[in-house]
């Protein structure tokens, strides 16, 4: 208990000292009373054995509509060690990749939104930069993910401002009663890529750490048809090369049978040429070099009847642009300090109430932004999920942010799904969303643009309906989930030529609506063989429908730029025995390169092919895995005029040791 | 057996997905008139979508997409400038680092001259040389043979060179600095290809035109200066200067007022009046003329536009709009007197026009 006391009487100081808000009364009064509500009920309930419980982000699932949420299956996540999350994502779903150029920044977009309306999370944490609301896909190694939820469609009651068009959570954790175990990752692809990767773990009851190291480089030196000069020649992708390597140090510790606390700590560097477009001729070289470190501490307490999270986080950025064409040399840093606390009561079998506060300290230097470029902000926020009987629940989210200078409205989301017969359920959800401007919008400031302080936050209103359709014998299971959306996002915000001078205004509405589907079919054959296969189609409209521009006849009804109205995935998978064959193809519907629709890239079509076979013996495995990506030598674009690659191959060799197996 | 089958139907399905097909069509026919004018359409930066358009002043019309169109790819990453000579257009696509060389009348792609670093503008000297401007290697004239279509040689001249003008057998190169800053006109002998000197002038000599054989006119841009946050603390006035070309020294400056910092210098057919505006942070387009000694301040035209171009002969105003880098910009002609006379779209971000 005094642990507890310690932690809130922290927060407590916290936000009197630090924050310089006006706090309405009602708010410190709520907040106040939470805090002996916590401190009753710690006290008057029973504790549970926490054992396993997954207890550090499980209020994202249980409140977040179901029908949306897509989880890579744990045959997928077995087999990304190579990767990193642009290129999963992109193989495995449904998600709008923009990349410049093959191995190049990665940015991912859902639902006809913008990259920076796309959350992406940590562990629950928000990732996007402060700067320009981006986060790289690319500095992110499969290596270091256990799991991956795509969650589509805004959600900003839940995650914040950011999370307008959906959000996509990475997690990793040590796990318990493990003992040790070890795997060693080495793989071998086309274009001189070698990636190596080491993972250590040891836990027992109540401590459990994990450590991992990725390593990966590439020439990136790719063959490509250079359509863009005369006669075609053949080319050699040059200025391409990658080096990454990461750290990431996990511990989980019980302090008590029902509190544990868990310290992440991830470090990841990455220096990558970027890649010229077809059209450039000149070899001057130019490159990035990122440094993200990342830090957090979660303390979990859980008792019968409530829960208690209290989880801080810092990260820091940095980023180093050098063309040495141009001899531009400048750098961006950026600082994000996170603090949430949030209790779960459980108040009978049928509802769950949730409550809690959430303050983020961030700050953005660069010598485009002035000395102001920092911001504290708070948000209260609360879940409420009822079931009606065992058919009819219900899911309520409400969250209010305090920014300073905006006057953010009070944010919530509802949910509703109905099980009419055990194989058919239905959803509906609504969902009131927004987001800040990023630091970049406010301060930014050089000779030929100019961030704008006048900028509202972008406001959107989405609203779902769906039907999940399962059907499972003890051979087979099929799963049919069939989405509709419809958004209206208002004030978004656009950087645009005012007096010659680029500044960002609230400048558009956009009215986006679309279908998605996902089948998965699953049957089981003698012989211990399996047959896998998952179609996912998403049809997407996303408009403008207003316009400040001053020809808006050019682009009123167009549809969003690098937002395709059609995209496909589907992957087959055979599994035998210890082997398999998988299938996955990627299909992208064409997409609008400028604002009129004038100009666009051609929709293409890609498919890879994989093979592997787990080798076992006594407490250790040996995954092989063999893979050709773009079998059928597609040309493509994802960015206009930067080159693919066609067929490559890559193989993998994961060595797993686990001293757990050999007792066993 | 049908398990086969399924996984064998799977397998073709994705093998038909798979076709991807590129077709273009190059069925465009130019006016080889003298009616046809084009316009450079810079496109946004990075996006590699600049185009050519070709205005028929005759029915009023433009082609767009004229180079992808017969050449059947694209042309690159920002168009800077479109230079004619003899039948021959030269195009500077700067971000790419390359010109490509078309036939004025067919737009048939003649040859790419590659590895030129950060090309801006181009003149030819009436002979067999044409000099180029570019950014790259910290301000470098380089030298091309028209005939072989080959570089013979480069010339240093100031940073960031930009316009140029042959005049009195001597080629006067505005260093407009490029990413930094210069104050300098450089002056070259164009029969030994040798740099004479460097001319010291007001910030930013951006745009160069010709009152007669020995007087010329330089649009100095100026520049703001700003502090370490970017808030601007003061400013160098832009002005318009002119030189004599017999002594190679500046016989006139005139400041324009505080806060305008045009990017455009045009004359007029009978090279009396002087035009200047457009570019960033500058609305609108100023007459002045030139025996009057003091410049306007009301604009002629009062809008913003990227660039613009008067007609040699008749004296129109030919004005390029560049609202978005995401979408059309537009072809603006006015009269001499500022009277729009036509509004058309053409490629994105248009910045000039040639006749």
């Amino acid at each position: 208990m005094q642990l507890v006391e310690i932690i809130w009487q922290k927060i407590y100081w916290i936000l009197s000292l630090n924050f310089k808000f006006r706090l309405k009364p009602s708010a410190v009064f709520y907040f106040l009373f939470l805090i002996y509500l916590v401190n009753y009920n710690a006290e008057a309930q029973d504790t549970i054995n926490l054992n396993l419980v997954n207890i550090v982000d499980s209020k994202k699932e249980k409140f977040a509509n179901d029908i949306n949420i897509d989880k890579l299956d744990s045959f997928s996540l077995a087999n990304i060690s190579s990767k990193d999350l642009s290129q999963i994502l992109s193989e495995y779903s449904n998600i709008r990749i923009k990349s410049y150029g093959y191995s190049s920044m990665a940015n991912a977009s859902m639902r006809g939104g913008n990259s920076y309306q796309t959350a992406v999370l940590w562990d629950g944490f928000n990732l996007q930069d402060p700067l320009n609301g981006g986060v790289n896909l690319m500095l992110m190694p499969g290596f270091f993910i256990d799991k991956i939820e795509i969650y589509r469609g805004g959600e900003a009651a839940l995650f914040g401002g950011g999370a307008m068009s959906g959000s996509v959570n990475i997690t990793s954790k040590p796990k318990f009663n493990d003992k040790k175990s070890m795997e060693i990752f080495g793989g071998i692809g086309s274009f001189s890529k070698y990636s190596e990767g080491i993972k250590l773990k040891f836990s027992n009851s109540k401590f459990a750490t994990s450590i991992k190291y990725f390593h990966t480089s590439a020439a990136n030196d790719f063959e490509f048809i250079n359509y863009t000069k005369s006669n075609s020649p053949t080319e050699v992708q040059k200025n391409a090369m990658l080096l990454q390597r990461g750290l990431l140090i996990q511990n989980a510790f019980f302090i008590s049978k029902y509190q544990l606390i868990t310290t992440n700590l991830w470090y990841q560097y990455s220096k990558n040429n970027l890649p010229f477009s077809m059209m450039q001729t000149s070899l001057a070289e130019s490159f990035t070099t990122d440094e993200n470190f990342k830090a957090s501490i979660n303390y979990s307490f859980v008792a019968s009847k409530f829960t208690l999270r209290a989880r801080t986080a810092a990260f820091l950025n940095s980023l180093n642009y050098i063309d040495k064409n141009t001899g531009f040399d400048f750098s961006h840093k950026s600082i994000s300090n996170i603090l949430e606390i949030e209790t779960e009561f459980k108040l009978s079998k049928r509802n769950i109430f949730l409550a809690g506060v959430n303050s983020n300290y961030i700050k953005g230097i660069s010598e485009n932004l002035s000395p102001n470029a920092k911001a504290e902000r708070i948000s209260f926020f609360a879940s409420f999920l009822q079931k009606f009987g065992s058919k009819l629940e219900t899911k309520i989210n409400i969250r209010q942010e305090f920014a300073e200078n905006y006057n953010i409205p009070l944010t919530y989301s509802f949910k509703g799904s109905y099980i009419l017969f055990p194989s058919l359920e239905f959803f509906v959800s609504y969902a009131k969303n927004y987001r800040i401007p990023t630091f970049n919008d406010l301060f930014w400031k050089d000779f030929a643009s100019s961030g704008n302080l006048d900028l509202k936050p972008e406001l959107a209103n989405t609203y779902d309906v769906g039907a999940a359709y399962t059907l499972s014998t003890s051979r087979t299971k099929l799963l049919w989930s069939l989405n509709y959306y419809n958004s209206l996002k208002n004030n978004l915000i656009q950087w645009v030529p005012v007096s010659s001078v680029w500044i960002p205004q609230n400048y558009e509405q956009v009215h986006s609506y679309g279908i998605e589907s996902n089948l998965e079919f699953q049957v089981k054959f003698k012989k211990k063989s399996m047959l896998y296969i998952n179609l996912k189609y998403e049809f997407s409209e996303s408009k403008i429908t207003k316009s400040n521009y001053i020809y808006a006849e050019d682009v009123l009804g167009k549809q969003m730029i690098f937002s395709p109205m059609n995209s496909a995935n589907i992957i087959g998978r055979y599994i035998y025995k210890n082997s398999f064959l998988e299938i996955q193809n990627e299909v992208v519907g064409k997409i609008f390169t400028t604002d009129d629709n004038s100009t666009f890239l051609n929709p293409y079509s890609l498919t890879n092919i994989a093979v592997g076979n787990t080798f076992l013996a006594l407490n250790k495995s040996l995954v092989l895995t063999f893979k050709i990506n773009n079998l059928w030598k597609t040309k493509y674009f994802v960015m206009p005029n930067y080159a693919m690659p066609g067929i490559n191959f890559e193989l993998n060799l994961l060595l797993k040791i686990n001293e757990n197996h050999e007792k066993k | 057996m049908k398990r086969n089958n399924a996984i064998l139907l799977f397998i073709i399905f994705i093998i038909t997905a798979s076709c991807n097909k590129n077709e273009k069509n190059n069925n465009l026919i130019i006016d080889s008139s003298a009616y046809s004018y084009f316009i450079s359409n810079e496109g946004a930066f990075g996006y590699s979508n600049a185009s050519v358009s070709i205005f028929n002043s005759k029915e009023n019309s433009v082609i767009n997409n004229a180079f992808e169109q017969i050449n059947n790819r694209n042309l690159g990453d920002v168009l800077q400038s479109i230079y004619k000579i003899d039948s021959k257009l030269f195009l500077m696509v700067n971000a790419s680092n390359k010109i490509e060389v078309v036939d004025s009348k067919s737009m048939k792609q003649i040859k790419t001259l590659e590895n030129i670093s950060l090309p801006r503008y181009m003149i030819s000297d009436g002979n067999k040389n044409a000099y180029v401007s570019c950014w790259g290697n910290d301000g470098l004239l380089k030298v091309l043979d028209i005939n072989s279509l080959e570089f013979t040689e480069s010339i240093k001249v100031g940073k960031g060179p930009e316009e140029m003008l042959i005049s009195n057998n001597k080629l006067y190169v505005c260093n407009s600095g490029g990413f930094v800053d210069d104050s300098t006109i450089s002056i070259v002998n164009i029969f030994t290809n040798k740099l004479i000197k460097n001319l010291k002038c007001n910030f930013i000599p951006i745009d160069i035109v010709a009152e007669d054989d020995y007087k010329i006119w330089v649009l100095c841009r100026g520049k703001i200066i700003y502090n370490a946050a970017w808030q601007q603390i003061g400013e160098s006035k832009a002005s318009l200067i002119c030189i004599n070309t017999n002594s190679d020294s500046i016989e006139k400056e005139l400041l324009l007022p505080a806060n305008q910092h045009p990017s455009h210098l045009e004359i007029s057919p009978d090279k009396s009046i002087l035009f200047y505006g457009g570019g960033f942070s500058f609305n609108g387009i100023y007459s002045f003329k030139i025996s009057s000694n003091v410049l306007s301040t009301n604009p002629l035209i009062n809008k913003e536009f990227y660039g613009f171009n008067v007609h040699p002969t008749n004296g129109d105003i030919f004005c390029l709009e560049a609202p978005s880098f995401s979408s059309s910009g537009r072809l603006i002609i006015y009269s001499s007197t500022g009277v729009e006379k036509q509004n058309l779209k053409c490629g994105i971000g248009p910045n000039s026009i040639i006749f």
